[in-house]
C-alpha cells in the first residue's frame, strides 16, 4: 500500500475574474497575468511542500505536464522532478505523465527519465500520457492521430531503454534510423510504468495487457467510475491470463483532511471550488478536440452536457460523487476504505493542494493525511498480509 | 425547377464514396467543405438543370475515417482516380472551403483532368498576418457567428445548434474528425501548394462572400494573382458559404462561367 503526494503547483494568485473575463486559463489567459515575483515565490513554496511529503512519510511524490495555463506552472515535468530528485534521499518520484507523444523525438523523453533515474539511484517512475485536448491546439499535434502516436511513442520509449542500440525505429509517425540512447535505466530493466486516465476503457485494455500490466490511474473520477474501470481492468487482465496484484491499481484525486467533517468542508471549500471553477475549467471542443477520443464518448459529452471541467461545481457535489474525498480522519478512511478494500486500490495519489489552497492549510492537511490516514491503511495492510501468511 | 441528385454508392480502385448525382450535360463535380454536400444542394439542384452535376461526400465525412486518408494529396489523388472511374474528364471542378483547396491540389498534379476549376471561399493558401477562422478551437456558436453575414441566419443556425438530434451531433463529430485529419496542422493550408499554382493553365473562377470571415477577403486576391487564368466574383451581402447564403447567385455564377469558357 502506497500513498503519494500529487501536485498540479497551480497559479494559484490568479484572480477570478481574470478568469471570467478570458473564459479560461488553458490557452486563452494572457500570461501578462503570470506575475514573476509572486511566480518565483509560488516555486519555492511548492518545492518545499514537495519536500515536505518525504519528512511526513509518504511514499513518494508526483509531478506532472501541463502546457500554457495557470492550471499547473509544470511544461517541463523533468525540471522539477530533477529539482526534487535533489532534495530528498528516499521517496519516489512519479512524473504522471510526459506527454512523449508530443514531441518530435519522444527518445528525448526516455533520456531525460534514463538521467533522472541514474541520478535518483533508481527513483524514478513513468507514466506516458496523451495530454489534454488544449494541448494539442498548442502543440499542433494532430489530435485524430492521438491514440496511434501516443502508442508509438510508448513503444519507441521502451525500445530505447531495453533494447541493445542502436537499432533503427520504423514507426509511421516517428521513423528514426539511430536510437542508441545513454544513459541506460538504473532500474531494469526500465522505471515502473503507470497509465492514468480519466477514464477510457482504450487505455484500461491497453494498461492490462499481459505485455504491459501497468498500473492504472483513475484520475480526478468519481467513486462509480473508479469501480468501473478497476473492474473493467480485472477482467481484462483475466482474460490476459493474470490477475492484478494491489498495486496494479490507483487512484488520484484531491483529498481534504481535517479535524471534523464541518471543518474540512469550511476550509477546503472555497479553494477546491476555484480548482474546478476557475482553474480546470475549459470549454469542451479545447478538452476534446476532433479525434481525440471515440465518437461515441465525444458524443455523450456534447448531449449530456455534464463535463465535470465546464464549471459551476460545488464543492458538496464533487464530495458526493467521490471526485473530492473530504471530511474528518473518520469520513476520509471510510472513503478510502471502499477504494482499498472494496476496489482493491493499493496506489494512492493524494492531491493535497489544490487551487487557492494556501500554503498553511496545504501543510495541515499534509500532516493530517500521513497522521491519520497513511499509517491506518499501512497497518491495515500489513494484518492482512501477515494474517494471509 | 431543380433536379433531384440521387444518392449512390461507388467504388473508386478498392474505395468506396458515396455519391450525389443528377441532371445532363457537361459533368461538374462538386467538392464540399466542413459541413458535406448539404449546404450546397439547393445551388446543386439548380446546376443539375444545366449539367451532370456529381457531388461526392469525402470519405471520412459522415462515416469512419479511411485507413489511406493522412491528407488532401489522398483526397486529391483518390478524386483524380474517381474522375477516371466515371470517365468525367475534362471535369468541370466546383469546390468550396475545403473543397477549393482539394480542387487545386488535383489541378497542379494533373491539370488535364479539369476544363475549369470555381473555387468559393477556399481553403489551401496562408497570408501571414490575415487571420483566418478556427473551426476547430472556435465554440460551436462562435463559429456560427463567423460564418454568414445575414444575422438573420446566424439566429437560425444558433436555434439549429440547441436542438441537434443524436444522429446530427454524431455526424458533426464525424465530419470535424475528418477536416481534423487532413487540416489540422498546418491550419487549413499546404505551405506547397502556393509554389505551383502556375501550372494550373485553365480557366478558374474566384468566388467569394465579400463578408467572410472565415477566409477573408484578401485570400481571394491572393488566389487572383497566383492562378494565372482567373476572374473574381465577389458576392456582397454573403460570408463563407455563399453556397447556402445566396444560392441561387451562385449557382448563376457557377453556370455562367462554365458556358462562358466551355460553350
Amino acid at each position: 500500500m502506497n500513498f503519494y503526494f500529487f501536485h498540479l503547483m497551480p497559479y494559484g494568485v490568479l484572480e477570478q475574474s481574470v478568469v471570467d473575463t478570458y473564459g479560461s486559463t488553458w490557452t486563452q489567459t494572457p500570461n501578462s497575468f503570470y506575475d514573476p515575483e509572486e511566480g518565483r515565490k509560488l516555486y519555492e513554496r511548492y518545492l518545499n511542500e514537495l519536500e515536505a511529503a518525504e519528512h511526513l512519510g509518504f511514499d513518494g511524490i508526483c509531478v506532472n505536464e501541463h502546457h500554457q495555463t495557470a492550471y499547473g506552472l509544470m511544461p517541463a515535468p523533468s525540471i522539477i522532478a530533477a529539482a526534487m530528485v535533489s532534495r530528498t534521499k528516499r521517496v519516489k518520484i512519479a512524473i504522471v505523465g510526459h506527454g512523449a507523444l508530443l514531441r518530435n523525438n519522444p527518445v528525448t523523453v526516455a533520456e531525460e527519465l534514463a538521467m533522472l533515474d541514474n541520478i535518483s539511484g533508481g527513483r524514478i517512475i513513468c507514466a506516458l500520457v496523451r495530454g489534454i485536448g488544449t494541448e494539442y491546439y498548442i502543440w499542433q499535434v494532430n489530435p485524430t492521430y492521438s491514440f496511434e502516436r501516443h502508442r508509438e511513442a510508448h513503444d519507441l520509449i521502451i525500445r530505447a531503454w531495453t533494447e541493445p542500440g542502436p537499432f533503427a525505429f520504423e514507426g509511421k509517425h516517428f521513423h528514426l534510423p539511430y536510437v542508441n540512447p545513454w544513459p541506460r535505466p538504473y532500474q531494469q530493466p526500465h522505471p515502473p510504468m503507470w497509465a492514468p486516465s480519466n477514464g477510457s476503457s482504450e487505455t484500461v485494455e491497453w494498461a492490462a495487457h499481459a505485455d504491459r500490466k501497468y498500473t492504472y490511474l483513475q484520475a480526478f473520477g468519481s467513486m462509480a467510475s473508479s469501480e468501473r474501470y478497476f473492474n473493467l481492468y480485472r477482467k481484462f487482465a483475466a482474460a490476459q491470463g493474470w490477475t492484478p496484484t494491489p498495486d496494479k491499481l490507483g487512484w488520484l484525486g484531491p483529498v481534504y483532511v481535517a479535524e471534523s467533517d464541518e471543518i474540512a468542508l469550511r476550509e477546503s471549500k472555497p479553494h477546491i471550488e476555484s480548482f474546478f471553477n476557475r482553474f480546470i475549467l475549459k470549454p469542451v471542443q479545447s478538452s476534446f478536440p476532433p479525434g481525440y477520443t471515440s465518437i461515441e464518448s465525444l458524443r455523450m459529452i456534447r448531449e449530456r452536457h455534464s463535463y465535470i471541467q465546464s464549471g459551476g461545481q460545488q464543492a458538496e457535489t464533487v464530495m458526493k460523487e467521490g471526485v473530492f474525498i473530504c471530511g474528518g480522519p473518520d469520513t476520509v478512511r471510510r472513503q478510502f476504505d471502499t477504494l482499498i478494500s472494496q476496489f482493491g486500490v493499493g496506489q494512492v495519489m493524494a492531491n493535497l493542494q489544490f487551487g487557492t489552497l494556501p500554503h498553511d492549510l496545504t501543510m495541515k492537511n499534509m500532516r493530517l493525511f500521513a497522521q491519520e490516514i497513511i499509517p491506518y491503511f499501512k497497518e491495515k495492510a500489513a494484518s492482512r498480509r501477515s494474517a494471509a501468511e | 425547377m431543380s433536379i433531384e441528385l440521387k444518392a449512390a454508392d461507388i467504388d473508386v480502385n478498392g474505395r468506396a464514396v458515396r455519391i450525389y448525382r443528377g441532371g445532363a450535360g457537361r459533368p461538374v463535380l462538386y467538392l464540399h467543405g466542413n459541413d458535406g454536400p448539404d449546404s450546397a444542394m439547393p445551388a446543386l439542384q439548380r446546376l443539375a438543370q444545366r449539367f451532370d452535376v456529381v457531388a461526392p461526400v469525402h470519405p471520412g465525412f459522415g462515416g469512419e475515417l479511411p485507413e489511406w486518408l493522412d491528407g488532401v494529396h489522398d483526397y486529391a489523388y483518390f478524386y483524380l482516380d474517381l474522375i477516371a472511374t466515371l470517365g468525367l474528364a475534362p471535369v468541370h471542378l466546383v469546390g468550396q472551403s475545403l473543397g477549393g483547396w482539394l480542387a487545386l491540389e488535383m489541378a497542379v498534379r494533373h491539370p488535364q483532368a479539369a476544363g475549369s476549376i470555381t473555387i468559393a471561399g477556399s481553403a489551401g493558401i496562408h497570408l501571414r498576418n490575415v487571420p483566418k477562422g478556427d473551426p476547430f478551437f472556435w465554440s460551436p456558436e462562435k463559429l456560427i457567428q463567423h460564418l454568414f453575414a445575414d444575422p438573420a441566419l446566424v439566429t437560425e443556425w444558433l436555434e439549429r445548434e440547441r436542438t441537434m438530434t443524436s444522429a446530427q451531433i454524431e455526424q458533426r463529430l464525424r465530419n470535424q474528425r475528418a477536416l481534423a485529419r487532413v487540416a489540422w496542422s498546418p491550419p487549413l493550408y499546404n505551405p506547397n501548394l502556393g509554389k505551383w499554382l502556375h501550372r494550373v493553365q485553365i480557366p478558374t473562377h474566384i468566388i467569394w462572400g465579400e463578408q467572410d470571415r472565415m477566409f477573408p477577403i484578401d485570400y481571394a486576391h491572393a488566389f487572383k494573382q497566383m492562378l494565372p487564368r482567373s476572374v473574381l466574383t465577389v458576392m456582397p451581402g454573403c460570408g463563407h458559404l455563399v453556397q447556402l447564403e445566396s444560392a441561387e447567385a451562385f449557382a448563376g455564377h457557377v453556370a455562367a462561367f462554365i458556358e462562358e469558357v466551355a460553350p
